[in-house]
C-alpha cells in the first residue's frame, strides 16, 4: 500500500495520487491559495481514493458557508462508496466527516483526537482537531493537543514547522506566551509562508502589549504572507490592532481601506475582521465614514438566512446594527433563535453557544447601537466568562469585552465601569488607551489624585 | 438602629461601636484563618443578639465548612439574618440575600449578587473572600482572578487587611498560570503578615506547579512558625510540603509528615479527608505502601457518603472506599449521589450529573482494578475535572489516575499519548518522566526509555 510523506498508509490506486494528496494537504497547512485547484485535481485523478474526497468535505466545512456543506455531503457519499476499502484510520476520518456535516463538532474533534492517538503523525487529522478546538474555544484542549504528538515529530519529518505553529497558537492561548513566542518563531523560521504560525506571534504581541513589535513583525513578513490566501487580511487585521493600541487612528483607517477591506467581499473572516474593527473605532469616537454601509450591504444580502457559527453570527449583526437596518437585524436574530429552535434535539455542536451566547450578544451590541447602553450591560454581564465557546482568540472576542465596559460608561453606570477598566488594567498593563480610559472614570469618581496617575501611565506607554 | 462604619469604613449597621469592633474581630480572625473564629463570633452575637451581619456571617461560615448536617444551621442563621435586616443598609440586604441564594443551592446568584456588593463597596473585604470561595468552589479560575483586580484600587498599606488582599490576589493569579506576579505578591502578602497562611500557600502552589520543590519544601519551612494559630487549613499546607518530598521521591518524609501533620487529629472534615486520601492515592500510584491508614479515613468516608455537598469533595470520599473494597457503600454512595443529582436543579447538580458522578465512578473503576471503565469514564470528561473546583493540584490526583490505569490497561498509544503532553507541561517532573519511560518500554522504544529513565534520575539527583 502506498503511504503518504510522513509514511501514513493511504488507500489509493498508485504513487501519483498520494503525490497529489500529499501537496494538496501541504497547501492547506501553509494558506496556498492554489488550494482549491490542487483539491479539483485530486478527486478528478484520484476519485478511487477515500482521503480526497475527505480532504474535500473538510474544506468545504471548513470554509464555512451553507452552500458549502451540500458540496461536503457529496464528498462523503463519496467517501462512504469508498469505505469498504479504506483503512481504520480513513474510515475514522469518513467518520469525523459525517459528524462534521451533522454539526455534531464534538464527535468530529473525539475522532481526529483518536487517530493521532495511533497515529500522531497524521498532519491532516492534527491540524483539523486544532481548527475544531479553536472552533468551540476548547484552548486547554488545543494546547495539549499539540502537545501529545510532538514527541512523534522533529525537522527530518515534512511538515514539522507547522506543527510548531499550532503548538505556538495553542500555547498562546492559554497564557504561556514566552514559549508560544519561541515556538511560532522557529516555526516562520522553518517556514517563511507559515502565516498561522506567523498569526501566532501576533497574538503573543498582542496579548502582551507590544504594539511596534507587531508593527515590525508584521511589516517584515508582508511581502511572503500577501502570497497566501485570505487569512492573511486576518493577519492586516492584527496589524490595525496595533495601531489602535498606539492610538495613530489614521493609519488604521487607513490600513482598513488597503488591507483589511480592499473591496466587497462575502469571506467570513473578511466580515468579522473589518465589524470588529469598526466597531472598535466606535467605541473610541472615531467617525468610520460610510464604511459601514459596504459591509452592512454584503451581510444583509448574504447571511441573514445563513447560520454557520455563532462567533460570524455575533458580528453579522454590528453592520446591520451600526446602520440602522431594523428589518435586517430582526430577520439576523430570528434566524439565529429559529436556528437554535429547529435544531435543538441534535447533537449539533454549535446550537446551545448560538442561544444562550451568540443571541444575547448580538442582542447587546445592537443594544449598543440603538444607545440603549443600560441594556447592553445588563445583556452582557451574566455572560461575559462564558464567552469561550463562541471560539475564536482572546483577542477577537475583545470586543466584546470593550463593548461592556464602554456602554457601562455610557449607561452612567461609572463605578462598575471603573471596576471593568480597573479589572481592564490588571489584564494589559502595557495598554495606554486602556490607562487613559480608566483615568477618565476615575476622574468622574472624583479621584483625580488616581486619574493623574494612570493618565501619567499611559502618556508614558504611549510616548514608548 | 444606628449606622456604623466597619474598620474599613464600609457600613455597617450594630447596636453599637462595640458590636462593630466585635464583628471587625470575627472578620479579622476569619482572614488569617484563625483558630478562634467561632469564639468571636459568639462574642459578637452577645454584643449584639439581633446584628443581621453576625447571623449572615454565621450562615456563610456553616456554609464553607461544608457539611450537610450543618445546613439546617445555615438556615436558622438565615432567618436570624433576615429578622435583623429592616432597616440595615442596602449592602447588608444584599448580603443576607446572597446567604439566601446560597441556602438554596444557588450558588451563582450569591456570587452575582456578592460581586455587585463588591462594585459598590471594594472595601467589603467579607464579600470578596466568600466570592474569592465561589468562584474556587466552581473552577471559574478567570473570575477568581478578576475578582480581585477589579478592587484593588480601592486598597493600599492604609487599609487594615490590606496583606490578605494580596493574598487572595496571589492565589487568583496562581490558578490562572500567572505565576510570576502571583509568587511576587503572595510573599509581599507574607511579609506584612506572617499569619495568612492563604497567601503562603498560593505561594506554595506556585512551586507545585513549576516544579520548584525543594524551594517548596523551604518555603514552608521557613513559615511555618507563622501559622501556628491557624486552623485546620494548615493540615492543606502539610499535604502541599507532602506533594513536594512525593515528588523528590523522600518517601519517608510524606509518610512521617501524613502521620505528623496532616492525618494529626483524624477529623473528619471534609478538606482534612480530601487531602488525606488524595495523598494516600498518590503514594499507592507510585507504588508505595500506606499501610492500614486508608482505614479511618473509609470509616469517615462512608459515614459522610450521603452528603453531597460538592462534586469535589464526593470524589474525594470514594477514594477510601474504593481503597478498602467496600464495595456496599461505595456502591450506595454512587446510587445517593445519582439520587441527589435528580432531585436538585440548582447550581452543583448539573456539574454533580456530568462530572462528579463519572469522577467517583471512575476513582471507584480504578481501586477496584477495572483500570478499563477507569479511562472510559475519565477520558470524556477529563477536560470538564476543572468545573468541580478545588486547585489545579489537587485536581491533578484525576490525572494520574486517568494515566495510571491507561498504563495498567496496557492501552500503550493513548497512555503514550498522555504522557508526553504530561512531560512538556511538566517538564521537570521525574515521576512524569519514568512513567514516560514505562510506556516506551511497553511499545518497545528501549532507548528511548532508557533516555526517559536517564532524565529523571538527572532531574532527581538536581
Amino acid at each position: 500500500m502506498p503511504v503518504d510523506r510522513r509514511g501514513l498508509a493511504v488507500t489509493a490506486s498508485g504513487a501519483a495520487g498520494v503525490e497529489l494528496l500529499d501537496a494538496t494537504v501541504h497547501a492547506y497547512l501553509s494558506n496556498d491559495p492554489s488550494t482549491g485547484e490542487l483539491l479539483g485535481k485530486l478527486v478528478l485523478e484520484a476519485p478511487e481514493m477515500p482521503m480526497a474526497h475527505c480532504l474535500r468535505g473538510f474544506l468545504l466545512n471548513l470554509a464555512g458557508r451553507a452552500r458549502d456543506l451540500g458540496r461536503a455531503r457529496e464528498s462523503l457519499a463519496e467517501a462512504d462508496r469508498l469505505l469498504a476499502g479504506a483503512n481504520q484510520r480513513e474510515r475514522r476520518h469518513i467518520e469525523a466527516l459525517r459528524a462534521w456535516c451533522d454539526g455534531n463538532l464534538a464527535r468530529a474533534t473525539a475522532m481526529f483526537e483518536e487517530i493521532l492517538i495511533d497515529h500522531p503523525r497524521d498532519v491532516l487529522a492534527f491540524r483539523l482537531a486544532h481548527y475544531l478546538h479553536f472552533f468551540v474555544g476548547a484552548i486547554v484542549e488545543m494546547r495539549d493537543s499539540a502537545a501529545r504528538v510532538l514527541s512523534c515529530w522533529d525537522e527530518s519529518v515534512p511538515g514539522y514547522g507547522y506543527v510548531l505553529g499550532c503548538r505556538a497558537f495553542g500555547l498562546e492561548e492559554t497564557g504561556d506566551y514566552t514559549a508560544a513566542e519561541a515556538f511560532g518563531r522557529r516555526a516562520v523560521e522553518l517556514n517563511p509562508d507559515d502565516v498561522w504560525a506567523g498569526h501566532a506571534v501576533c497574538h503573543v504581541l498582542e496579548m502582551q502589549g507590544r504594539p511596534r513589535e507587531g508593527i515590525e513583525w508584521v511589516d517584515r513578513h508582508e511581502n511572503v504572507w500577501a502570497e497566501r490566501n485570505a487569512f492573511t487580511n486576518h493577519v492586516w487585521w492584527h496589524r490595525c490592532l496595533y495601531y489602535l493600541e498606539l492610538e495613530e487612528h489614521d493609519a488604521v483607517l487607513d490600513q482598513y481601506d488597503r488591507y483589511v477591506w480592499r473591496g466587497p467581499s462575502d469571506d467570513n473572516l473578511d466580515i468579522t475582521n473589518a465589524a470588529s474593527l469598526l466597531l472598535r473605532l466606535d467605541m473610541l469616537g472615531v467617525g468610520v465614514g460610510a464604511r459601514w454601509h459596504q459591509i452592512a450591504r454584503i451581510v444583509a444580502e448574504t447571511r441573514l438566512d445563513e447560520r454557520t457559527r455563532p462567533f460570524n453570527d455575533a458580528h453579522f449583526i454590528m453592520p446591520l446594527a451600526m446602520t440602522g437596518r431594523r428589518t435586517e437585524s430582526d430577520a439576523l436574530l430570528a434566524s439565529m433563535r429559529g436556528h437554535a429552535d429547529a435544531h435543538g434535539d441534535e447533537a449539533m455542536t454549535i446550537v446551545p453557544t448560538l442561544r444562550d451566547i451568540a443571541v444575547p450578544l448580538a442582542d447587546a451590541v445592537r443594544a449598543y447601537a440603538d444607545g440603549d447602553y443600560a441594556r447592553t450591560v445588563d445583556t452582557i454581564m451574566p455572560i461575559r466568562y462564558r464567552l469561550l465557546p463562541l471560539g475564536g482568540s482572546w483577542a477577537q472576542r475583545d470586543v466584546f469585552a470593550r463593548l461592556l465596559i464602554e456602554s457601562a460608561r455610557r449607561s452612567g453606570r461609572t463605578r462598575l465601569a471603573r471596576a471593568l477598566m480597573a479589572e481592564r488594567t490588571a489584564l494589559k498593563p502595557n495598554s495606554g488607551p486602556t490607562w487613559k480610559a480608566y483615568a477618565g472614570l476615575l476622574e468622574q469618581l472624583g479621584d483625580t489624585p488616581g486619574a493623574a496617575a494612570a493618565r501619567e501611565r499611559a502618556e508614558r506607554l504611549l510616548a514608548a | 438602629m444606628p449606622e456604623l462604619v466597619d474598620k474599613r469604613d464600609v457600613p455597617l449597621t450594630a447596636s453599637s461601636r462595640a458590636a462593630a469592633e466585635a464583628f471587625d474581630s470575627v472578620v479579622d480572625d476569619w482572614l488569617r484563618f484563625g483558630r478562634n473564629t467561632g469564639d468571636l463570633l459568639n462574642s459578637a452575637a452577645e454584643a449584639d443578639p439581633d446584628m443581621a451581619m453576625t447571623h449572615c456571617l454565621q450562615g456563610y461560615f456553616f456554609h464553607i465548612m461544608g457539611s450537610a448536617k450543618l445546613l439546617p444551621r445555615a438556615r436558622s442563621s438565615l432567618q436570624r439574618a433576615e429578622a435583623g435586616a429592616h432597616g440595615v443598609s442596602q449592602r447588608e440586604k444584599m448580603h443576607v440575600a446572597a446567604l439566601s441564594a446560597w441556602c438554596h443551592g444557588d450558588l451563582h446568584r450569591a456570587r452575582d449578587l456578592l460581586e455587585q456588593v463588591l462594585i459598590e463597596h471594594p472595601r467589603d473585604v467579607l464579600a470578596l473572600k466568600l466570592v474569592h470561595f465561589i468562584h474556587f468552589y466552581l473552577g471559574d479560575v478567570a473570575q477568581q482572578r478578576d475578582s480581585i483586580a477589579r478592587v484593588m484600587d480601592a486598597w493600599d498599606d492604609t487599609v487594615p487587611g490590606y496583606g490578605y488582599v494580596l493574598g487572595m490576589r496571589a492565589f487568583g493569579l496562581e490558578e490562572a498560570g500567572e505565576y510570576e506576579t502571583a509568587e511576587a505578591l503572595g510573599r509581599e502578602a507574607v511579609e506584612r503578615n506572617a499569619d495568612d497562611i492563604w497567601a503562603g500557600h498560593a505561594v506554595a502552589h506556585v512551586f507545585e506547579m513549576q516544579g520548584r520543590h525543594r524551594e517548596g519544601i523551604d518555603w514552608i519551612a521557613a513559615n511555618e512558625a507563622g501559622w501556628r494559630n491557624a486552623n485546620n487549613f494548615a493540615y492543606h499546607v502539610w499535604w502541599h510540603k507532602a506533594l513536594y518530598h512525593l515528588a523528590l521521591e523522600e518517601i519517608e518524609a510524606v509518610i512521617d509528615l501524613y502521620d505528623r501533620r496532616i492525618r494529626a487529629d483524624r477529623s473528619d472534615d471534609y478538606l482534612d479527608i480530601s487531602n488525606a486520601a488524595s495523598l494516600l492515592l498518590r503514594l499507592e500510584i507510585r507504588g508505595h505502601p500506606v499501610g492500614d491508614r486508608w482505614d479511618e479515613l473509609a470509616d469517615k468516608a462512608a459515614a459522610r457518603r450521603h452528603e453531597h455537598v460538592l462534586p469535589f469533595i464526593d470524589a474525594h470520599f470514594m477514594m477510601p472506599l474504593a481503597a478498602k473494597g467496600m464495595h456496599t457503600e461505595a456502591e450506595d454512595m454512587l446510587v445517593s449521589m445519582r439520587a441527589w443529582a435528580a432531585a436538585h436543579d440548582d447550581t452543583v447538580s448539573p456539574i454533580m450529573r456530568e462530572v462528579g458522578i463519572p469522577l467517583a465512578e471512575a476513582v471507584y473503576a480504578f481501586g477496584t482494578g477495572d483500570y478499563g471503565a477507569a479511562v472510559d469514564l475519565l477520558l470524556p470528561i477529563r477536560y470538564a475535572v476543572q468545573r468541580i473546583g478545588g486547585s489545579h493540584a489537587q485536581r491533578d490526583i484525576f490525572q494520574k489516575i486517568l494515566i495510571e490505569a491507561a498504563l495498567r490497561d496496557l492501552r500503550a498509544p493513548l497512555a503514550r499519548a498522555l504522557l508526553v503532553e504530561r512531560r512538556e507541561a511538566r517538564p521537570w517532573s521525574p515521576a512524569a518522566w519514568k512513567d514516560y519511560a514505562r510506556v516506551l518500554d511497553a511499545v518497545g522504544d528501549a532507548a528511548g526509555a532508557a533516555d526517559a529513565r536517564a532524565t529523571a534520575d538527572a532531574l532527581l539527583a538536581a
